[in-house]
């Protein structure tokens, strides 16, 4: 079974507060990541010192879906800001956890806290 | 009284998935963890993709060998390929004290695997790397 279809988008951006809002759903691994990563840089024509991402649908995630995260934690820093992240199921955390990535990011368990937790 | 599978994969990437949703429906079919059919997973993704990336000079096709095995309570994976020898277990650890923007992307599947196992060997058999993982389940 091959698919030679672009792969459906695995996530929709929102603006919220004026802080973009990446609503991820499914897997972010080596097929899906550079469908992910083609919106992420559209979101990222822009400067942005907060992101946030909604992880409450995300159900796996690799290295290559880590990489396309970096290059979001990435442009936060650039602008001095941080990258944050809500929501997060269980074995994504781990995920996250075992790979070093928890300090580079702001862990919030739902979207009102993260929304507070953030300043425009 | 064990259980297993075996699936051969191309060495390309568009192989990844329909061995990944093929391994994945006979891991839920034995009940087998969430926990470990992530493990599972994210091995196949990580292992052929390091495979197809750094494994071959020639254009040629390959096959990588998937082998699960179900026994005493723990899913045991192997993952054999005839590409250039590589040992994945004594790969060198990503570097965690760099600066975010040194920060290498290599080498972090391998090493999530690393963590998520409980038991992570490598042999090279017969001119073929053969990954060997271990997760027991939770009883």
């Amino acid at each position: 079974m091959t698919s030679t279809s672009p792969e459906t988008s695995p996530a929709r951006v929102e603006c919220v507060q004026g802080i973009p809002v990446v609503v991820i759903s499914g897997r972010l691994d080596t097929h899906t990541a550079p469908a992910f990563d083609v919106q992420a840089a559209q979101m990222m024509a822009e400067k942005h010192a907060r992101v946030l991402l909604d992880l409450s649908g995300v159900t796996f995630i690799s290295s290559a879906g880590l990489r396309s995260i970096l290059q979001i934690i990435k442009h936060t820093n650039r602008s001095g800001g941080r990258t944050g992240i809500f929501s997060v199921p269980e074995q994504i955390l781990e995920a996250i956890e075992i790979s070093g990535f928890q300090p580079l990011l702001d862990i919030f368990p739902d979207r009102e806290t993260a929304l507070n937790g953030s300043s425009v | 009284m064990g259980e297993s599978l075996t699936i051969e994969v191309r060495n390309t990437q568009d192989a990844i998935a329909p061995a990944t949703e093929e391994a994945e429906r006979w891991l839920e079919a034995h009940e087998v963890s969430p926990r470990t059919i992530y493990l599972a997973l994210l091995a196949i993704e990580e292992l052929v993709t390091n495979c197809i990336h750094y494994g071959y000079d020639d254009t040629a096709e390959h096959t990588i060998r998937l082998e699960f095995g179900l026994a005493d309570g723990a899913l045991t994976m192997e993952v054999t390929d005839d590409g250039h020898e590589f040992d994945p277990v004594n790969a060198p650890e990503p570097d965690f004290s760099l600066e975010l923007e040194d920060r290498p992307v290599g080498g972090l599947g391998i090493h999530m695997l690393r963590k998520l196992a409980d038991e992570m060997t490598y042999e090279r058999v017969d001119g073929k790397n053969r990954v060997r993982l271990v997760k027991r389940q939770g009883l």
